[in-house]
């Protein structure tokens, strides 16, 4: 399965073979499309993506969870394009022997995959205007202070268009 | 050289459209291209100041050196899940 699809996500589809006889443990996480934000009304959604890298990066985080915790199976598929309230934007699935390392697991995926992967979060609310959520910067702190520098330093570039 | 910027997100909407040509003096880093692009408008600057860059689905830092037809992608904070 993809990590990123357009279609409404299927738990059926995401748990499609996953069983593990030495797991005890099976930690299903869905995040929903939720009506409110900050005090705000939110009417939908729209999620868009640098499809190669976060997708890149959900695989890195499946094969983090399986190796760190350890999990014997984690899969993790997120929604793009429109979304209604209540739909789901993203599922996990994590099996473990034990249920304690099967709920942290969960809790690591989602963590990782909301601060990590490059996808964007655009909410339309009632009166029909938008606003993308603030996010988590996906730039580390040198490489930032290195554009300040530069930008500080008053270059000019003969540029156009 | 020429380049092109790909934007994502909050950068597409502040900077008009997902797409810009940018022409920049041969061997131009990344930091110089962002300094150049952010110059058409402030809030679009700020913007840039929290975007990470990639090129052909590769991270890349500021101090990446840029190729004619590069085209780099801009990665505001990211809100996914």
């Amino acid at each position: 399965m993809s990590a990123l699809q357009e279609a409404p996500l299927s738990l059926d589809a995401l748990m499609a073979d996953s069983a593990r006889a030495d797991c005890g443990a099976l930690a299903i996480f869905a995040g929903t499309v939720r009506n409110h934000h900050e005090g705000r009304a939110v009417a939908r959604l729209v999620y868009t993506a640098h499809a190669a890298l976060a997708a890149e990066v959900i695989r890195e985080v499946e094969q983090e969870v399986q190796r760190l915790f350890p999990a014997k199976l984690c899969r993790i598929v997120h929604r793009l394009g429109a979304l209604e309230i209540g739909e789901t934007a993203i599922l996990i699935v994590v099996r473990t022997p034990h249920r304690a390392e099967a709920f942290a697991a969960a809790q690591y995926a989602i963590t990782q995959v909301k601060h990590r992967a490059p996808i964007w979060k655009e909410e339309f609310y009632p009166d029909g205007s938008s606003a993308f959520v603030q996010g988590c910067c996906l730039i580390d702190e040198g490489d930032a202070h290195q554009h300040e520098h530069h930008a500080s330093q008053g270059h000019h570039h003969p540029g156009v268009e | 050289m020429q380049i092109t910027i790909h934007c994502y997100g909050v950068a597409a909407r502040v900077s008009g459209g997902e797409t810009h040509t940018l022409q920049l003096p041969e061997r131009s880093k990344v930091s110089e291209a962002l300094e150049y692009f952010g110059e058409r408008d402030a809030e679009l600057a700020a913007v840039l100041r929290r975007c990470a860059c990639a090129i052909d689905d590769r991270m890349v830092t500021r101090s990446q050196m840029l190729s004619e037809d590069d085209v780099l992608a801009l990665l505001p904070p990211v809100a996914g899940g």
